[in-house]
């Protein structure tokens, strides 16, 4: 049987949850920290779902409007990142259909353009982290964001 | 149902920290306005205290929900990030114990936040806590302190047979910053193996991060989060108004009622219990059984016991330690709820043993020299 390669996600230590449209990603192991938005959130659910990377990239393309190489230029860049942070791992797998449809990656509705593009942000150190005030050391978007005078003690 | 405001502040919720458990708990705009009341009534430059800021993951939700849009929902998204990663954190480092003491043959019973954020809550962000508490029959308890020192925790002296007799549970450190509740009776509101009985009776599966331990059933989780939230505390306890009204959601319909109160009759915490379940009826239209309605209009008389012990226990305790006497009467009250029976001689004898217990004393023939002791310093 012919095997495809995908990526999965480096459980049980990395740990992820989508908080109204950010995903939030856990290394329980280092203690990082990661958020990712908008399409970066699109690549990780189809990762999740077991997508390959070619995959990937032709739901990615049908789904949103933009120029196609920048587009996926842009999304290797964030795939590489998720392997250079240990978040996921490459994997073979037996090739099957590709049964997702685009509208079914995300459980809530895609934007058409491809607006911003997909990255990786990270907050090193939890412990540093987990020392600010939640309400008083924090800019407006909230946790794990500081205020710019207030660094993390 | 307004008894229960005659017992004092730091018992129950402040008119604030009621808007909060409403924004948090109630379903409709009712949720919205009690935020907003909520914020014009507090000031946000202040603590907040961590009663009410672990509260905050689930008025975020339950604002998410609703559609709310208010400029402080990014730091409430914030507090929720900061707990969901804190629970996270906490599960993950723990797990190795857990394996650990069942690999050892040690039956493990999960108490408090982990079981209701698993179960119940179903969210890793919604039921914050600060450590782990997990129960372990008295029997086991020797092998269970001997495999968490073998994984590096400090589990301080091994307890005294008063220990056992006095006390719930032995706090384990590891590393400065992890902790660790062991306890050895389920709950401090039952310190006998009746007690214990009636809850290990009541226990069901929990899959924890895939080891299959323990977990209290609905009737048995019930009675442990009302009963350990009735007490006075100097910052108030409301945790347990949601984690009680989110057990009664997801599993009102498996509570055992008449097995709850005859426990509690049993235990002499009806008066508690009735407290509980009275201001959730109040203040959150919780709909009960009308045989439970009808025994929290209509208690059974309390023995002079739980009206001596539920004196203190419901009253600020600050109060009772500014005078040397009042601080003996805390000691009366708390074997008030630990004796096992009204006969006068053997009350007296098992006072006596607590006395020399809780006084550090090596026999209770030192009892009497130190009250002289202690008058003597005081009158002369």
């Amino acid at each position: 049987m012919e095997q495809k390669g995908i990526f999965k996600v480096n459980s049980p230590y990395i740990v992820s949850e989508l908080i109204d449209g950010e995903l939030v990603i856990m290394n329980l192991k280092s203690g990082n920290y990661y958020s990712v938005r908008d399409t970066g959130v699109f690549l990780w659910s189809a990762l999740e779902k077991g997508c390959s990377q070619d995959e990937m990239l032709a739901l990615l393309t049908d789904v949103y409007n933009g120029d196609i190489p920048s587009m996926i230029g842009q999304s290797l860049l964030f795939i590489k990142s998720l392997l250079d942070n240990d978040l996921v791992s490459q994997a073979m797998v037996a090739q099957g259909p590709n049964t997702w449809a685009a509208d079914q990656i995300m459980g809530q509705p895609l934007l058409d353009k491809f607006t911003s593009p997909p990255v990786l942000e990270v907050f090193s150190d939890m412990q540093d982290l987990l020392l600010l005030d939640p309400i008083h050391d924090i800019a407006e978007q909230g946790w794990p964001v500081a205020k710019p005078s207030r660094p993390a003690e | 149902m307004s008894v229960q405001l005659r017992h004092s502040v730091h018992l129950w919720p402040s008119a604030e920290q009621l808007h909060l458990l409403q924004a948090a708990l109630l379903a409709d705009d009712k949720a919205i306005r009690a935020f907003c009341d909520w914020r014009a009534g507090i000031d946000l430059d202040a603590e907040l205290g961590y009663p009410v800021l672990r509260l905050l993951p689930l008025v975020y939700h339950n604002l998410l929900r609703l559609g709310a849009k208010d400029p402080l929902m990014g730091r409430l998204k914030g507090v929720y990030r900061r707990f969901w990663c804190e629970n996270q954190q906490l599960f993950f480092d723990v797990l190795p114990l857990v394996q650990h003491l069942q690999q050892g043959g040690v039956d493990l019973l999960l108490l408090k936040g982990a079981p209701l954020a698993l179960t119940y809550y179903g969210n890793y962000a919604l039921r914050p806590m600060s450590d782990i508490d997990l129960a372990v029959r008295i029997g086991q308890l020797p092998k269970a302190l001997a495999l968490l020192r073998e994984i590096g925790w400090d589990t301080g002296p091994d307890p005294s047979a008063d220990d056992l007799r006095y006390q719930h549970a032995i706090g384990c450190v590891r590393n400065l910053n992890q902790r660790l509740d062991v306890h050895f009776h389920i709950s401090r509101d039952g310190l006998n193996a009746a007690a214990d009985t009636w809850f290990w009776e009541d226990v069901e599966t929990l899959d924890f991060q895939g080891v299959m331990v323990w977990q209290l059933a609905p009737t048995a989780l019930l009675a442990h989060t009302i009963l350990h939230g009735m007490r006075w505390n100097e910052e108030t306890p409301i945790r347990w108004i949601p984690d009680a009204l989110m057990i009664l959601k997801q599993r009102g319909g498996d509570v055992d009622w008449q097995r709850l109160f005859a426990f509690a009759d049993a235990q002499r915490l009806s008066q508690r219990l009735a407290l509980g379940l009275g201001y959730l009826s109040e203040h959150f239209a919780l709909e009960l059984p009308e045989a439970v309605v009808g025994r929290l209009h209509n208690p059974l008389r309390r023995s002079w016991r739980e009206r001596i012990e539920n004196g203190v226990i419901l009253s600020e305790r600050g109060r009772w330690y500014e005078h040397p006497l009042t601080k003996q009467w805390v000691i009366f009250a708390e074997y008030c709820g630990l004796a096992d029976t009204d006969s006068l001689l053997p009350f007296l004898n098992g006072y006596s043993h607590y006395l020399r217990y809780r006084w550090r004393l090596r026999g209770r023939l030192e009892i009497l020299p130190t009250v002289l002791a202690g008058l003597w310093r005081r009158l002369v």
